[in-house]
């Protein structure tokens, strides 16, 4: 049986945030890795402002590694992958890493720049190698995901935070591959803030060993149908829904939550030549984003 | 009358706009443009520009220009403006018209010494629901005005979700730049404040940053008219999800008989204004006329109409609406609302003195 555990926050202090991590954590067996180290995986794909629940808080972060760090023998790191949209380090210095390096005893790890295991991955159809950045391989791993729609996936809480730290964008497969060879110690679910097409501070966190059914109970909160999800169906034969929710009511969760429709890129090519058949035909001018080609950079 | 030659300096986004709008004001020619970037040097040709450079400095000692539009980036602006003037050209910059007053004062002064005229592309008055505001203020519409907001909220360099775009680089950093929020929105603030009240100062500012920037995103600045004694609110941010064609954007004028806002004078909604004026364009041409440029976008026809006037001015020998002296005074409030704030964005500009250059921190940015 998998158990969600959860708990409500009175308010986002730093007081709160800690309570709370500390309240998951005592449940877990978060030891060290290889290296020493445990290592946090949040949300920082992009500088979105925290409030909007699209990246992981990182005041929650900073509340999960001071409670590690407390712990005798951890060593704690966050880590962040750098994404097609912006690099690691500049994503996590506008998100505020930086200065919770500076101020704590957590080191930041750069991804980018570690070396790569390569590991087959023997999933239930098939086999998939992925190159594994050293780590996440060596260390004990944390994914702190935060509760947000995501766009390509459905819902993003864990599993494909693991997955899009391995590979920039990672098939279903490739994220259960990166799930199975990491094997995390167990993953924060992030709800102080959350993203469901529309920002809500939610106040609340969930945790559990198994990353599957923190994000299985993600998708059902985020209204997502977890056999919808490619990287999420029928996984791996085994039934990893949480049959225990302790702590907080997922449906009071789930009923809370902006039900709104996650803005998607649009498909600008009709505007693009419908702008210039008109101004072929007015002798207007085009504005620079249907001329296509060339920019400030 | 002879034809104006005009090189524009820059065909990225803002510049490919000046580029197709110079095209339209009659008796003007675009001989002549600079990019470092090849595919905008190729977009550029397709509009028959006729010869493209790499690098500015190279166009500008080649070609024999009347005139040129900087659009580059900030932190060229003072060193392609001082080089044009020198160069004899009449110069329409993009604002910032500098990253400091230090800077203007030297564009300014180059300006003066080779006797051309100087042009800041302060869009927001140019704007159709701003003149309309002005006209009804100037009438005297709503009597005099003690107080008044006017702000300027946008998405800055990042992006809302669905990210299309990755994040740029010297868009965040202060020294390319000039400061954040309110060098790049506030100078359009300050100026829209002087076309209606004259000359202000700045009272008090504050500013703030939602994320671990190295620049403010949010500014707000409290400023006094010494000719009309209004007080005026400017906010302006780099912070807000913007979804266009919509903007956050808005002057509200709180008078003594009523109040007057901008948005009154909008279309109620954009995107059946861009229908509207786009089939009465086509009318227009189908008829011999030439259409109203760039009017469905709204928001664009205002560089086209602060283009065109400092073309005229400049064809007519006489002092452009938004001169030199307009980019000079809203960069130097800009300098004086950081300094109200406690906050410098730390740009090391260089001023030339007899001996050579040195770094020059200067009383005023």
């Amino acid at each position: 049986m998998t158990t969600v555990h959860g708990a409500k926050l009175t308010d986002l202090s730093a007081e709160s945030l800690r309570a709370a991590a500390e309240s998951l954590l005592d449940r877990y067996d978060v030891a060290p890795g290889g290296d020493g180290r445990v290592v946090l995986l949040p949300d920082a794909h992009y500088p979105f402002h925290p409030s909007t629940g699209l990246v992981t808080n990182p005041e929650f972060v900073r509340a999960v590694a001071d409670v590690l760090a407390d712990r005798s023998d951890v060593d704690v790191g966050v880590a962040c992958p750098s994404t097609e949209w912006i690099d690691a380090e500049r994503a996590t210095r506008f998100l505020g890493y930086d200065r919770l390096t500076e101020e704590t005893d957590v080191d930041a790890i750069d991804l980018d720049s570690a070396d790569r295991r390569s590991r087959t991955v023997h999933l239930t159809r098939e086999s998939v190698t992925i190159d594994v950045p050293g780590p996440l391989a060596e260390g004990a791993v944390v994914p702190v995901p935060t509760l947000r729609h995501d766009a390509e996936f459905g819902v993003a809480a864990g599993m494909v935070t693991l997955g899009r730290a391995v590979v920039a964008s990672p098939s279903p497969e490739e994220i259960r591959a990166a799930v199975r060879e990491i094997d995390p110690v167990a993953t924060l679910l992030d709800g102080s803030y959350t993203y469901t097409g529309e920002p809500r501070k939610s106040r609340f966190v969930m945790g559990a060993e198994n990353v599957v059914a923190v994000e299985n109970l993600a998708a059902l909160l985020v209204g997502a149908d977890p056999e919808g999800a490619p990287h999420l169906d029928s996984y791996e034969g085994e039934s990893n829904r949480p049959t225990a929710v302790e702590g907080v009511s997922a449906r009071e969760i789930a009923a809370s939550l902006p039900r709104k429709e996650p803005r998607r890129a649009g498909d600008d090519r009709a505007m693009r030549l419908g702008y210039k058949l008109y101004a072929a035909v007015s002798g207007d001018n085009t504005p620079p984003q249907y001329l296509g080609g060339g920019d400030d950079e | 009358m002879n034809e104006l030659q005009i090189g524009i300096l820059g065909v990225g986004n803002i510049g490919v706009v000046h580029l197709q709008n110079a095209r339209t004001v009659d008796g003007v020619a675009v001989e002549a443009v600079a990019d470092a970037l090849p595919e905008n040097r190729r977009r550029a040709e397709t509009f028959g520009v006729g010869r493209t450079y790499s690098d500015y400095e190279d166009l500008l000692r080649r070609e024999e220009l009347d005139a040129v539009i900087v659009a580059l980036p900030p932190f060229l602006h003072a060193e392609a403006a001082t080089l044009a003037a020198e160069e004899g050209c009449h110069v329409f910059v993009e604002k910032p018209f500098a990253r400091t007053a230090e800077e203007a004062r030297r564009i300014v002064d180059a300006a003066d010494r080779a006797g051309v005229r100087l042009g800041v592309d302060h869009t927001i008055r140019y704007q159709t629901e701003m003149q309309r505001l002005k006209e009804r203020y100037d009438e005297g519409a709503v009597g005099h005005v003690p107080l008044c907001v006017l702000s300027r909220i946008n998405n800055g360099p990042f992006g809302s979700p669905p990210v299309t775009e990755p994040v740029p680089t010297w868009q965040l950093d202060p020294e390319a730049t000039g400061g954040g929020a309110l060098i790049d929105l506030g100078v359009h603030l300050f100026d829209v404040l002087e076309w209606f009240f004259g000359d202000v100062e700045v009272c008090h500012a504050e500013t703030t940053r939602q994320l671990d920037l190295a620049y403010e995103d949010a500014a707000t600045v409290t400023v006094k008219s010494g000719e009309t004694g209004t007080l005026a609110t400017l906010n302006c941010g780099f912070y807000q999800w913007e979804e266009p064609p919509d903007v956050n954007m808005y002057f509200r004028l709180d008078g003594i008989t009523d109040t007057l806002r901008s948005e009154q004078f909008m279309p109620n909604n954009l995107l059946a204004h861009a229908g509207r004026s786009a089939v009465e364009n086509v009318a227009k041409r189908l008829t011999g006329g030439e259409p109203d440029y760039f009017e469905p976008t709204y928001f664009y026809r205002a560089h086209y109409r602060a283009l065109r006037d400092f073309l005229l001015a400049v064809r007519e020998n006489r002092r452009p609406p938004v001169s030199g002296e307009e980019g000079l005074k809203t960069v130097e409030l800009v300098s004086d609302a950081y300094d109200a704030a406690g906050f410098d964005p730390g740009v090391e500009t260089e001023t030339e003195t007899e001996t050579g250059t040195a770094a020059d921190g200067g009383e005023r940015r």
